[in-house]
């Protein structure tokens, strides 16, 4: 809180200077402005065009305002609505009344440097607004775009502090370019608050970025000032949050009981004072006699709703001379572990400054600040939660005998809970920072009208400061029954070690860039186009040390520990690329739209003579809504576009030198007698023409909108294909060669799918509602790839990905359990190449799909779709009423595989506890006079419990253990209330919203058996993961 | 000034910045370098030895893997690698796990080494082109043995191929098995001539000539035992030796091991009294005279393993610890020190008969002692216990704990010792610096005792058995027959990844291990009597070892097999001979 009291300060004293303005008095002007149905509307700006002199209307719509002088033209603008002007000359009274903006055909899209109007914008982009992005808090923006732009793939699957993005994905394509005001950057270290708008370039509207843009590019722009009345914002959330899902594992005495039956005796797993007895089935404590009720780690380890909190203070405005946007940002999020050691905060500060020095020369400089923290214990959350489900609940996860001394859980020197806190394990903290600067200077030439020459510098400096100390703690049992009357410690083994590191990075961006731009309308005849030349260089180090045995831990210092066995790294990095970027955007009558683009990239990590890449694209828009057939027969139709593109697009983020043969320094050495030797290696062969892949992606769109919004569509169909994808020939050489042949562009693979919005909006009375489902479906396949093609036709079907979906994953199909011994002795398949010999009752039966008799990889089939999930829905539900709002985000995913393994599948594998959920499916074997049957046939879903997790058999992959998953979550419930402004007005305060917001709330899917204990966003499922968050959130926003 | 302006800009727009593009990567060496700089050609020589793979599994949690293939020994818990790839039923789809081994690249490596050496007219010195051709050579041998023993024959590549030969050339056929041991053979013969016998202290690690004849020792040994125990065949040979060349071999073996008997500096290591101490010194002393090529370890220099982290018995551990229960068949292969044979009557293991530990333990082959922990083994100044309960009252004063710690009972009863170095207290996890033999002396006299013996050399044969022997304070044998000379072979080289390899030289390893499940003790004591009561119990994890006729040769795989046609896979395998 202190740190965000001196950051509020900041803020404040850059602001202060700037929000003096004049004013004058001469004429006085009144009016009404109202809505359609003559409603009145308060709060709409009525300012003098380009000036920074007006008002806002009151509660009942009324304003007044005063002039020195009456030849202006008034601008009415209010959010939502057409923005109208009107003359003001010789008027003493002004109604208005504002035309809802429905479709939203006059907002601004941000496309590839450059700005259009909606709808005048020929390609698929998907657009975010602020208004969107400030509504539900996050602690990271990608995850704020989740369920709002149709063919964006999404999937959180992590909630822990610090690591909880949403990792994004155009239509399936890949790890898409992210800009933020033309730089290359991550969208989670920018603040939501900061954001004017995102958009999402979906087709060949990307191809101006050229060789990084095969996977689509996501556009962020922040935000400015105005020359509009000065603002100040508030938005403040306080959030409690907890784990969507946790698997429940078992207690004690089922845990026996399933050890027992596993054929393992309980007694080696107990502690020494804890005895189990097979007969009674319990577990009893022997120094009392009583039953043995255990302890459950996992509730120990977390703590219910943990808070969170985030605050953004900024401010915008200006003068017609000098326009502004400064903010500062705060978050501050905790993790559910009781120990409290585990904390992320970040700072952001931001100023965009824009000046206008003479009439033609205009200068923007921006400045923005960014420092993320984690500081936590020394434990990674996976080998955390190793631990934990090793974590036997006979052991006391405290010691009431010695609570300082860590305990042991059972299991090797692991102590899960106590590893939490720093000071057991040691501490981690990690910062990272970037600073960005950009200075562009504009000058519009005076003698050539719409001609204007730019000149910007970015610039991006990122630092990171890493510092690992590991400590290393005793773990102890207590074993009151031992020789010793007291009872005794007993060592059970030393967790971590003494040794520590501190690794710092830092990197440097240049991005110098120079553009002319012409825009002019002739007529009917609009034109505008540009050319610009960009050269990026990064220059990246880093240096590690490392050393052993910390003197003290007061002083967890390198120069305190000692000098044996130390070491230390440098690495370096170095990338150049420049561009040259050209576009040409004409249209007629705004109804037939042409946008040409031709980019050329070149890139230091490819040959000199192959370096130059062309990425052209063109497309075209066709507004039939504005075609006089229609305009004059019908005014049901608002909007009706028909979009069409192609464009050629690369990626470069696939190669790093790979033309230059040589040798490369390993940091291995390999020792003769006392001394290390130094090691190389072959950088194996070269290929000296390599070069980027290349794309061709194919998009046609219809946009629509009818009845003034009451109805409307976006649908998009799309096709990519992707060339050149570097392979290794594999068809060339043979194993024995002995060098893989260098990476060639060879490969050829493809992506299509659809992406469909429908839009609904309606006002009854005093209620307006909307609702916009949203669908995209995307799916890749390999087109032409180097594979092993046999004589086999059944290894070609098995393996042969030609023509193939890409994402497509195989496994066995099973046809049930084997019930008792005599159905193994008869069964006709072979299904362990043994004769069946090592099968056992209760195990999976697979089916011999190709009736050969035995069961191998030419029995495994398409048993669905890895990876990225191929539909992605949402339907986004609003309701206001007066100052009252309730809005709902539903979001799914579906036609995508999770697997159950580890732990997760199996219980006592890798030593895990099981979970309830096995303990209650489970099949129990029993012996009877004909040999071994399962004792409860009706009840049970998953094999016996076995010593060793999954046998050689029951592992194998098959659609028993993965589930082609469907999903819908309540990704976000929101009240709000505004308070009417008559109440407000009064106070200075123009807007006062409070809202009440809950995520991840509710989840449906088909995950059958493991649904209440796993996250269906977290694909690969072995119950090692900190899953996404579930959080109730007051948020306040005002603005004065 | 309007001029100006738009010509300066049409400049920088036309003329993006091209020189900031040439920048080279900055950890690359140039193939010119190495060519002409001896330490450069000497680092790339290097990195073959650093990837050869000494050690089967690899230098940290897999290392017992060969000798769980085996049944000598297990792991502690059943998911772990070791077990899992003993236990896989090993087929041409599922590579054969831990016990693949393909390492082309590396002896790509050794092939271009050799041609830049013989190629160089820049002037590398005679001496250097010699030594370094010499090395690199052993390298590709050592490797060349690594796969002849897996797959049989094998594509034999020397010369590295280039991509413009054209394809009959690059796609190479198998060899015949006995044409790569004949290899092997002929390349040994040569490089001993070459290679010093030794190179002091400093550059200890490095192939020698006594290296060499060890290599050809053991692959000699090998190919005559194929030649006389297998009936697997592929056409050509590519599997399969003629039975009428064993005798050749058995000579060839012989020859190597002898001629580093009696003219290498090497020899038994006998430096203390106490048998048992003895033998376990010649593991933790590193670079003593028994060794005659090993991996260098050095802490400081960080080059580490796992060995004493993993094997360290509970009690004594930080971490890991106690991950080699020994099985009870493998502790019985250890004879009583009188040279009675040391099986247990097993309708005794029954819980209820009492035994002396000294007698039935204490009491064995000094070499036991040294290579396996069971109850009571004085250890770091205390004792390793395995008893998962005691009967009776404890006297307090006696310090005796009712029950062992937990990880040591829990699986087989004995644990694993050898090579644990008993001066390390609290091992910590890749901190553990003792070398790995490669080669030993204790080996060569047992190649040679083998090989003597199928010479009908029975005399030469006992001496060399009895050598071994005596040196482990274990009384003479008087007559030598297969069965006792496998027994010392087993018994003296145990745990060092020689037992499982042997057992399919021999072609035994179906009967020994196919359908079986190995077994342990649980250990409970009596402590009125001061006495054990021992009770079978499963040494497994619930699973069946498979080891099929078909497994004498592992499969080279679908993958390797579509990608040359020319390659054939072994019998019993899809897509193989017969």
């Amino acid at each position: 809180m202190k740190k965000f009291i001196q950051v509020f300060f900041m803020v404040l004293l850059v602001l202060t200077p700037l929000l003096a303005y004049a004013q004058g008095q001469k004429v006085t002007i009144t009016g009404t402005v109202t809505d359609n149905s003559g409603e009145p509307l308060p709060g709409v700006s009525v300012f003098v065009k380009d000036t920074q002199i007006g008002t806002v209307t009151d509660v009942n719509g009324k304003y007044s305002l005063t002039l020195t002088n009456d030849d202006v033209i008034l601008d009415f603008s209010f959010i939502g609505f057409l923005t109208k002007e009107v003359s003001a000359k010789g008027q003493k009274e002004i109604n208005v009344k504002l035309e809802e903006d429905v479709v939203g055909l006059e907002e601004t899209v941000v496309v590839g440097y450059s700005k259009q109007k909606k709808k005048t914008v020929s390609g698929s982009v998907g657009t975010v607004t602020s208004k969107e992005l400030i509504q539900r808090p996050a602690a990271n923006t990608s995850e704020l775009l989740q369920g709002l732009v149709p063919g964006l793939v999404t999937r959180q699957s992590s909630g822990l502090p610090g690591a909880d993005n949403t990792t994004l994905n155009i239509r399936g394509f890949g790890s898409p370019l992210v800009m933020i005001d033309g730089i290359q950057g991550s969208i989670d270290q920018i603040d939501p608050n900061d954001i004017e708008s995102v958009s999402v370039l979906k087709d060949a509207s990307a191809a101006i970025y050229g060789a990084r843009a095969g996977n689509g590019v996501i556009l962020v722009t922040t935000k400015r000032g105005s020359n509009k009345k000065s603002k100040i914002n508030y938005n403040g959330t306080f959030s409690f949050t907890q784990p969507t899902f946790l698997p429940d594992r078992v207690g004690a005495h089922k845990w026996a009981e399933m050890l027992h039956e596993s054929g393992l005796d309980p007694n080696n797993y107990s502690p020494h004072y804890v005895e189990y007895d097979p007969d009674q089935n319990t577990l009893t404590n022997i120094l009392d006699g009583s039953e043995y009720k255990g302890y459950d780690w996992s509730e120990a380890l977390y703590k219910d709703w943990v808070f969170q909190q985030q605050h953004n203070l900024n401010a915008s405005g200006g003068t017609d001379k000098i326009r502004y946007f400064v903010s500062a940002g705060y978050t501050d999020q905790q993790s559910n572990f009781k120990s409290g050691d585990y904390d992320y905060n970040r700072y952001n500060i931001r100023s965009n400054i824009d000046a206008k020095i003479t009439k033609d020369f205009s200068i923007s400089v921006d400045f923005s600040y960014r420092k993320g923290i984690l500081d936590k214990a020394n434990f990674s959350a996976s080998d955390m939660y190793n631990s934990l489900q090793t974590a036997k609940p006979v052991y006391p996860v405290i010691n009431e005998a010695d609570p300082t001394r860590a305990t042991y859980s059972g299991f090797l020197q692991r102590s899960p809970y106590y590893q939490t806190f720093k000071d057991y394990s040691g501490f981690i903290k990690d910062e990272k920072a970037s600073l960005q600067g950009a200075i562009q200077l504009k000058y519009d030439l005076p003698w050539v009208k719409g001609l204007s020459l730019k000149a910007k510098l970015s610039y991006e400096e990122t630092f990171r400061w890493l510092k690992n100390v590991s400590k290393p703690f005793d773990v102890w049992e207590w074993d009151p029954t031992e020789s010793t009357p007291d009872g005794e410690w007993i060592f059970q083994g030393t967790q971590g070690t003494n040794k520590m590191y501190v690794y710092s990075s830092k990197g440097t961006e240049l991005l110098p860039l120079f553009s002319i731009e012409y825009g002019r309308s002739f007529g009917s005849h609009n034109l505008r186009a540009f050319l610009i030349s960009e050269t990026q260089t990064y220059d990246g180090t880093s240096l590690r040390g490392d050393r052993k045995d910390i003197l003290s831990y007061e002083s967890p210092y390198l120069r305190y520990a000692s000098e044996e066995g130390k070491d230390n790294y440098e690495g370096t990095t170095e990338s150049a690329r420049t561009s040259l970027i050209g576009r040409i955007n004409y249209d007629y009558k705004r109804k037939y739209i042409l946008d040409f683009t031709l980019r050329a990239d070149a890139s230091a990590e490819y040959p000199p003579n192959s370096r130059w890449g062309y990425f052209p694209s063109i497309s075209a828009a066709w507004r039939i809504s504005n075609e006089s057939f229609i305009q004059d027969n019908s005014n049901a139709i608002d909007n009706l576009k028909l979009r069409l593109s192609f464009g050629m697009l690369g990626n470069d983020a696939v190669s790093s030198f790979d033309y230059l043969s040589g040798y490369n320094i390993s940091t291995n050495f390999y020792i003769f007698g006392a001394t290390p030797y130094p090691v190389i290696y072959s950088a194996g062969l070269a290929n000296p023409d390599i070069t980027w892949e290349s794309m061709k992606i194919y998009n046609v769109g219809l946009d629509a909108s009818f009845w003034r919004g009451l109805f409307g569509f976006e649908i998009d169909a799309f096709y990519r294909l992707r060339e050149n994808i570097l392979a290794q020939p594999t068809e060339q050489v043979p194993s024995t060669f002995g060098a893989s042949l260098p990476r060639t562009n060879l490969n050829k693979r493809d992506n299509r799918g659809v992406d469909v919005l429908l839009r609904h909006r309606n006002r009854i009375g005093q209620f307006v509602y909307h609702v916009n489902p949203m669908i995209s479906w995307a799916r890749g396949k390999y087109v032409d790839i180097q594979e092993e093609v046999s004589d086999d036709p059944e290894w070609n079907y098995r393996y042969v990905r030609e023509g193939q979906w890409d994402d497509r994953q195989w496994g066995y199909l099973t046809d049930g359990f084997f019930m008792t011994q005599e159905e193994i002795n008869n069964h006709p398949v072979d299904q362990d190449l043994t004769g069946n010999t090592t099968l056992k009752v209760g195990d999976l039966k697979y089916k011999d799909v190709n009736e050969d008799g035995v069961i191998d990889w030419r029995d495994q089939r398409v048993i669905g779709a890895s990876g990225l999930p191929n539909l992605m829905y949402s339907i986004d539900m609003g309701l206001e009423f007066k100052g009252i709002q309730l809005s709902m985000l539903w979001q799914g995913a579906g036609m995508y595989m999770v697997n159950f393994s580890g732990s997760a599948a199996a219980p006592f594998s890798n030593e895990s506890i099981p979970l309830e959920l096995h303990y209650k499916y489970r099949a129990i074997v029993e012996t009877g006079p004909d040999g071994d049957y399962i004792a409860n046939p009706d009840e049970f879903e998953l094999p016996p419990v076995t010593q060793n997790g999954r046998t050689n058999n029951n592992s194998k992959a098959s659609d028993f253990w993965s589930y082609d998953t469907h999903y819908l979550r309540l990704k976000n419930l929101n009240l709000s209330y505004s308070l009417p402004r008559r109440v407000i007005s009064g106070a200075g305060i123009n807007d006062c919203v409070f809202y009440l917001s809950a995520t991840n709330l509710l989840t449906i899917d088909n995950l059958g058996i493991w649904k209440h204990d796993f996250d269906p966003e977290v694909v690969g499922q072995n119950g090692r993961d900190y899953p996404p968050l579930k959080t109730v959130t007051l948020g306040i926003r005002f603005t004065f | 000034m309007k001029k100006l302006i738009i010509i300066i800009f049409t400049v920088i727009l036309a003329l993006p910045a091209c020189d900031v593009l040439d920048i080279k990567p900055t950890n690359m060496i140039s193939e010119q370098d190495v060519t002409n700089d001896p330490a450069l050609l000497d680092a790339y020589l290097t990195n073959v030895y650093n990837n050869v793979r000494w050690q089967s599994g690899g230098r940290s949690n897999n290392m017992a893997v060969l000798a769980v293939c085996g049944g000598e020994m297990n792991v502690f818990a059943g998911w772990q690698g070791p077990y899992r790839t003993a236990m896989t039923i090993i087929d041409e789809n599922g590579a054969p796990g831990l016990l693949d081994y393909w390492p082309y690249g590396n002896i790509r490596s050794t092939n271009e080494i050799i041609q830049i050496l013989q190629n160089s007219d820049t002037g590398f010195d005679e001496e250097f082109v010699q030594q370094k051709s010499a090395e690199a050579r052993f390298l590709r041998a050592f490797m060349y043995f690594e796969l002849v023993k897996r797959y049989g024959g094998i594509p034999l590549i020397t010369e590295p191929q280039s991509i413009d030969q054209p394809i009959e050339e690059l796609y190479v056929k198998r060899a015949p098995e006995a044409e790569v041991y004949d290899f092997i053979a002929n390349e040994m013969d040569d490089i001993s001539r070459i290679l010093p016998s030794s190179y002091g202290t400093d550059d200890f690690g490095r192939a020698t000539k006594w290296a060499a004849l060890a290599l050809k020792s053991r692959a000699m040994l090998y190919a005559a035992s194929i030649a006389q125990f297998s009936d697997i065949t592929l056409p050509e040979g590519v599997v399969g030796i003629p039975q009428s060349k064993a005798q050749d071999y058995w000579q060839a073996a012989y020859d190597a091991s002898m001629e580093i008997i009696n003219e290498s500096p090497h020899a038994l290591y006998n430096h203390n009294p106490d048998p048992q101490k003895n033998y376990a010194e010649i593991f933790v002393k590193d670079g003593n005279e028994e060794v005659i090529f090993a991996e260098v370890y050095n802490l400081s220099l960080l080059k580490t393993h796992s060995w004493n982290f993993l094997y360290m018995p509970d009690g004594f551990r930080t971490g890991w610890g106690s991950n080699g229960p020994i099985y009870l068949e493998f502790v019985e292969k250890y004879e009583y020190k009188n040279g009675s044979p040391g099986n247990l009557n097993w309708n005794d293991l029954n819980g209820n008969v009492l035994f002396d530990i000294d007698s039935i333990m204490a009491d064995r082959d000094p070499r036991f002692r040294a290579s396996i922990f069971y109850p009571e083994t004085p250890w770091q100044g205390s004792v390793v216990y395995f008893h998962s309960k005691t009967v009776g009252t404890i006297d307090s004063e006696s310090g005796w704990p009712s029950k062992a710690p937990a990880r040591n009972y829990k699986k087989s009863g004995f644990l694993l010792r050898k090579r644990i170095n008993e001066y390390v207290k609290l091992p910590i996890s890749m901190e553990d610096e003792t070398d790995w033999i490669v080669f030993r002396m204790g080996e060569i006299y047992l190649n040679a005792a083998e090989a003597a013996f199928y010479l009908n050399k029975s005399g030469e044969s006992l001496d060399l058995l009895n050598a071994i022997r005596e040196r482990a304070g274990m009384p003479d044998k008087t007559e030598v027959t297969e069965e006792i000379i496998r027994n010392e072979r087993t018994v003296e080289l145990a745990f060092e990844e020689h037992h499982y390899w042997d057992l399919r030289r021999w072609r035994t390893a179906v009967q020994e291990l196919n359908g079986k499940g190995f077994h342990g003790i649980s250990w409970v004591y009596n402590f009125p009597e001061h006495k054990y009561t021992m009770k079978l119990k499963s040494g497994e994890y619930g699973d069946v070892r498979t080891f099929q006729e078909k497994h004498y040769y592992l499969p080279l795989g679908i993958d390797r097999l579509a990608d040359n046609p020319n390659l054939v896979e072994n019998p019993g395998y899809t897509n193989g001979g017969e």
